[in-house]
């Protein structure tokens, strides 16, 4: 997941994986299941963790990526291909979770996903935590929890443009088509996100 | 903007943590089969209603649903407006029309109030006209002998003061 959130398709891959998408979506309109769980397979790690980081719940998480891909199958014959496959999907996705916020007004539990061993080789991670103690694993989940908390206290948009920003690395103009707002309108919310988290997080920057 | 972002170098590193949040193993298997299970058992189910399809557009077209309500609103809107510009030709409630009543006091003292034609007979040191949709119940003065009576003993007024001597 790490990789593909990293390296966001370039335009020549894009538009190979667009041509593969439209394919796959043709004959997913035309009943074929088959198509449309190669559709499934090949981004529900991607719509399952902007879901993640939205709502910082892994159960919540799961079901918002179920329904996100069903209500996406229900409305395929709308899909005009105006956007790719990609884009429209985690626009449909997108509005769910937002909609899911909006309704979730009471406290919530955290329910976090564990933290792949390979952070602790991560020379951003190492450069953060190694002064602080030398119990890398105790302090890497008080991190992770402090994180979380602070990601729930933005607002909806600014959680998620710092979501796909962030941390699954889509650019501005790729999150514009998403939340349908321009560039500028992007990197605004963007800039604000991240002064607040900054503010929430301000004992670990220093 | 892009000077700004670059003092929030400290926070990329921090954020670089969520990057390695992952779900349990074989967690996208289990839920791609859950999503193509729950297509397939919706496929076989009868086709949804089409309220259903309606309010399922909105999902997809948030505006669509702003601009529905808009409408609505403004229906509403125009409804109260025009309900209160043009009030109904005709009274909902009709009333009986006024009827003539006299009221009497008779030589006893006792006034009577009622129909002229029905009570002429009545006896009648005054007579005055008036006019009223409801039977009057009130008199100026009580029955004579109802509250005083020097023989009754039971209804001589509270007020009554018994000489003993």
């Amino acid at each position: 997941m790490t990789t593909a959130l990293r390296n966001p398709p370039t335009s020549n891959a894009a538009s190979k994986q667009a041509a593969t998408d439209s394919e796959l979506v043709a004959r997913a309109k035309q009943g074929d299941l088959d198509a449309y769980d190669e559709l499934v397979r090949k981004y529900q790690e991607r719509i399952y963790s902007a879901m993640y980081h939205m709502t910082s719940n892994h159960e919540d998480a799961s079901d918002l990526t179920q329904e996100s891909f069903i209500k996406a199958y229900r409305a395929l014959k709308s899909f005009k291909g105006d956007s790719t496959f990609f884009t429209w999907l985690y626009r449909i996705a997108v509005n769910k979770a937002i909609n899911f916020l909006k309704q979730r007004k009471h406290a919530h539990e955290m329910s976090l996903d564990d933290l792949d061993l390979n952070a602790e080789h991560d020379p951003d991670v190492i450069a953060l935590i190694s002064e602080k103690t030398p119990r890398r694993q105790v302090a890497l989940a008080e991190l992770q929890v402090r994180l979380n908390e602070a990601m729930q206290k933005l607002s909806e948009t600014h959680r998620l443009v710092v979501t796909l920003h962030d941390i699954q690395g889509l650019p501005h103009e790729e999150i514009g088509r998403i939340m349908k707002c321009n560039v500028n309108t992007v990197r605004t919310r963007l800039f604000y996100a991240r002064q607040q988290l900054q503010a929430y997080l301000s004992e670990y920057i220093k | 903007m892009d000077g700004l972002n670059n003092d929030f170098e400290k926070l990329r590193r921090l954020m670089a943590i969520k990057r390695y949040e992952r779900p349990p193993a074989g967690h996208f298997d289990r839920l791609a089969n859950r999503i193509r299970q729950a297509i397939e058992a919706e496929s076989l189910a009868p086709s949804a209603t089409w309220w259903e399809r309606f309010i399922s557009r909105f999902d997809m077209q948030p505006s669509m649903a702003a601009a529905l309500a808009l409408i609505i609103a403004a229906v509403y809107l125009y409804a109260f407006i025009w309900s209160q510009q043009s009030p109904p030709s005709t009274p909902l409630v009709r009333y009986p029309p006024a009827q003539e009543w006299v009221y009497r006091v008779q030589p006893s003292g006792f006034v009577f109030f009622g129909d002229p034609v029905l009570h002429q007979s009545v006896p009648t040191r005054v007579t005055t006209p008036a006019r009223s949709s409801v039977h009057p119940i009130i008199g100026t003065e009580p029955i004579q002998g109802l509250l005083y009576s020097p023989d009754n003993r039971e209804v001589w007024p509270s007020s009554f003061n018994i000489k003993t001597r």
